[in-house]
């Protein structure tokens, strides 16, 4: 497990393997009210699980780009209650992660509070690494949100190591 | 886009919409699919069938002004409602309306914490508040004064307490219904009530007593569909000097019943203040293929054959955990007490796990492994699956029977679930007793729900079975999922369901045009009553 220390320090080198295609949205239905991914125009903040190897070169690529990350290992609620909700209670933000499959769900969980929608979500198998650079990209095509994330019931041998995802909230 | 709901036309329910728009601002209206989407519940055992409940629109007020308003749009279009506050208690249906194509009204934005007298140990907040918000609140204000939260700590105090939801810390605090004091209601017909003392329009005493005069109705508001619960009041645990988390073990299975008898004893003289929790490291243990038979044996394993394999384990059969609060001396005697009444249990064990001084700096709450215990609200429940490599976290739902705290009723309730599942070829599901309350005990399975119909009817059976199997043995349960209420409302049918019909009796009262939460613990108003035999 990856310490505060490493993380900091960031650039943990990984080999790099295949990345699940990130999930396509919809196509808008009928009627749909929806507009285009305002991911663009939102501030961007970036949560990653540092319990897991593959955040360090995320956060580091997030840092490099001038985004604000912020940090958690294993329980995302005290970063939740005290970074994340406030900032939220302030106004709409893009939130990107890279955790664990709970962890995203209760990213997606929370957010719905504030009309969090996901955008964009990919899985990744063990000893990856991940950039955020796709991740923006696939929520920026966005053409409607994803459904909500189904990572209940999901076979050991299925799950995935980790997921990068793309939240927009719009309240 | 959603349906509208039964019975309303299409261009009815847009001009509805329109009025709610003008009520709460456009920004506050939900009516497009990916928006209503989000008020699904993610655990629904009906996921993807026709019957999976889902909402038409969702509207977000944002005061008791705004709430009537849309309460009156409500009775003159026969609009259905379902309130909710944070809409995050997924095990029991999430933010999802009991009757399909109701508008979700969606508490919030009103999350004020409109007062916390230190003091008098007492909040008043409104339904919006999460565990979380009071939880930040009390510490950024250095306020000596603890919550008790649910587990995991997402949900809120009104919600949770109105459903009846349990915590873990003092015995005058974990039952949240019970530790409530004081309510304002929206009923059904747009009326503003308060009860207890707060029916007095002076009185300083709102959150200090229940009562207030004649009848005393809180009651009638909780597991119910009879009004928009707007404020509510709480009593909080001071914070205590120091706290000390420990774990009694016995080595054999039979020794739970001398081990539940001193623990109620002690619980009910106060000697032990917190949620005590009575669990098997044997029986939640690996899947381990002696112990896979033993557990799937129906209940015609031996206490020996369980001995025998114990033994061989280097484990307990049983552990109970539980927390003591109060200045270091007083906890020092109330261990000793405690260690005395239970000595007499051959092979006891004890062992102090985590102490604590309070007030905690921010790194020692961060590291702090039981925060529920300490009232600090936390997701760990979801990170604890979510170590890299450990199996990814499931949907399920609860089934909750209580059982009376005897160590003979806990080992023959998990008998006669086990042959539930082995019955129906699955590996039986054992958790435990958690005393929440102090002359009960709550034995929690989770019972896993997925994403396609075929494994979801397994589960289904499987729950309703428990639930029937477990009533006809006297272990009815305490609560129970949206989709499940119809059932669990049998299961309280003495007299040929004379409480139901005293519950659709206040429903035509209170009201009268059934607008609210239709359905909710299987109470329907006049109209849909017939349908729903």
């Amino acid at each position: 497990m990856a310490s505060r220390r490493d993380f900091v320090a960031g650039g943990i080198a990984l080999a790099a393997s295949a990345v699940m295609p990130f999930e396509a949205a919809p196509a808008l239905s009928a009627g749909s009210s929806r507009s285009l991914a305002k991911v663009h125009d939102l501030e961007l903040v970036v949560v990653v699980d540092r319990a897991l190897a593959a955040a360090a070169p995320f956060a580091s690529e997030a840092a490099a780009r001038g985004h604000h990350v912020l940090s958690f290992e294993d329980d995302a609620g005290a970063l939740w209650m005290n970074e994340l909700e406030p900032r939220l209670r302030a106004g709409p933000l893009a939130i990107a992660g890279l955790t664990g499959a709970a962890a995203a769900f209760c990213f997606e969980t929370l957010t719905r509070s504030y009309r969090g929608h996901a955008l964009a979500r990919a899985e990744h198998a063990s000893l990856t690494v991940a950039s955020l650079a796709p991740l923006l990209a696939a929520a920026t095509q966005a053409e409607a949100a994803l459904p909500p994330f189904a990572h209940v019931a999901r076979a050991p041998h299925t799950a995935p190591a980790f997921l990068t995802w793309l939240i927009e909230t719009r309240n | 886009m959603p349906k509208p709901p039964p019975g309303i036309a299409e261009g009815d329910f847009q001009a509805a919409l329109r009025e709610l728009e003008a009520v709460v601002g456009r920004d506050w209206l939900f009516k497009s699919e990916e928006d209503v989407a989000l008020y699904k519940d993610g655990y629904s055992p009906l996921w993807g069938e026709p019957e999976e409940r889902v909402a038409s629109a969702a509207v977000a007020p944002n005061s008791v002004e705004q709430i009537q308003a849309i309460v009156k749009i409500a009775n003159q279009r026969g609009l259905p409602l379902y309130p909710i506050s944070t809409g995050r208690n997924l095990t029991y249906g999430g933010s999802a309306p009991t009757y399909s194509g109701s508008v979700v009204v969606d508490l919030k934005r009103m999350n004020r914490i409109l007062e916390v007298s230190e003091r008098d140990k007492t909040c008043l907040v409104e339904p919006g508040v999460s565990y979380f918000d009071m939880y930040r609140h009390l510490r950024t204000n250095k306020i000596k004064l603890w919550i008790d939260t649910a587990d995991p700590g997402w949900g809120g105090l009104m919600g949770n307490a109105l459903d009846r939801g349990g915590g873990y810390t003092g015995g005058d605090f974990r039952d949240h219904f019970d530790a409530h004091c004081g309510m304002e209601v929206v009923l059904p017909t747009g009326e503003l009530v308060r009860t207890g003392m707060g029916a007095n329009p002076h009185a300083k005493t709102w959150q200090l007593f229940k009562y207030g005069m004649g009848p005393w109705v809180d009651g009638i508001f909780s597991q119910s569909n009879f009004g928009i619960v707007t404020k509510m009041g709480f009593w909080l645990m001071e914070e205590p000097e120091a706290a000390l988390e420990v774990t009694v073990s016995v080595p054999k299975r039979r020794d739970v019943v001398p081990l539940v008898d001193a623990l109620h004893s002690l619980i009910c003289a106060h000697t032990i203040p917190s949620q005590t929790t009575v669990a098997s490291p044997i029986m939640n243990g690996s899947a381990d293929p002696d112990l896979v038979k033993l557990r799937s044996s129906g209940g015609t394993a031996s206490d020996a054959d369980w001995d025998r394999y114990t033994a061989a384990q280097n484990r307990p059969f049983w552990s109970a955990t539980f927390v003591y609060y109060g200045p270091p001396k007083v906890i020092a005697a109330q261990w000793e007490h405690t260690k005395d009444k239970l000595a007499g249990i051959p092979g006891v064990q004890f062992r102090e796990t985590a102490s604590y001084t309070f007030p905690l700096s921010d790194e020692q709450v961060e590291a702090v492994p039981d925060k529920a215990r300490l009232g600090i609200p936390s997701l760990n429940l979801f990170g604890s699956r979510n170590a890299p490599g450990a199996s990814p976290s499931e949907g399920h739902i609860d089934f909750s029977p209580m059982i009376a705290p005897r160590g003979e009723e806990l080992i023959a309730l998990s008998d006669v679930t086990g042959k539930v599942y082995t019955d129906m070829g699955l590996t039986p599901s054992f958790v435990g007793g958690l005393m929440f309350h102090p002359r009960t005990m709550i034995c929690f399975h989770a019972v896993p729900t997925f994403r396609n119909a075929q494994d979801n009817q397994r589960t289904r059976r499987l729950f309703e079975t428990l639930v029937r199997t477990c009533s006809d043995h006297g272990w009815p349960i305490y609560r129970i999922h949206a989709a499940f209420q119809p059932l669990g409302m049998q299961m309280f049918g003495f007299n040929d369901g004379a409480l139901h019909r005293l519950h659709e009796t206040l429903k035509d009262a209170i009201d009268p045009n059934g607008i609210l939460s239709l359905g909710r613990y299987d109470i329907w108003p006049k109209r849909l009553r017939a349908s729903r035999a």
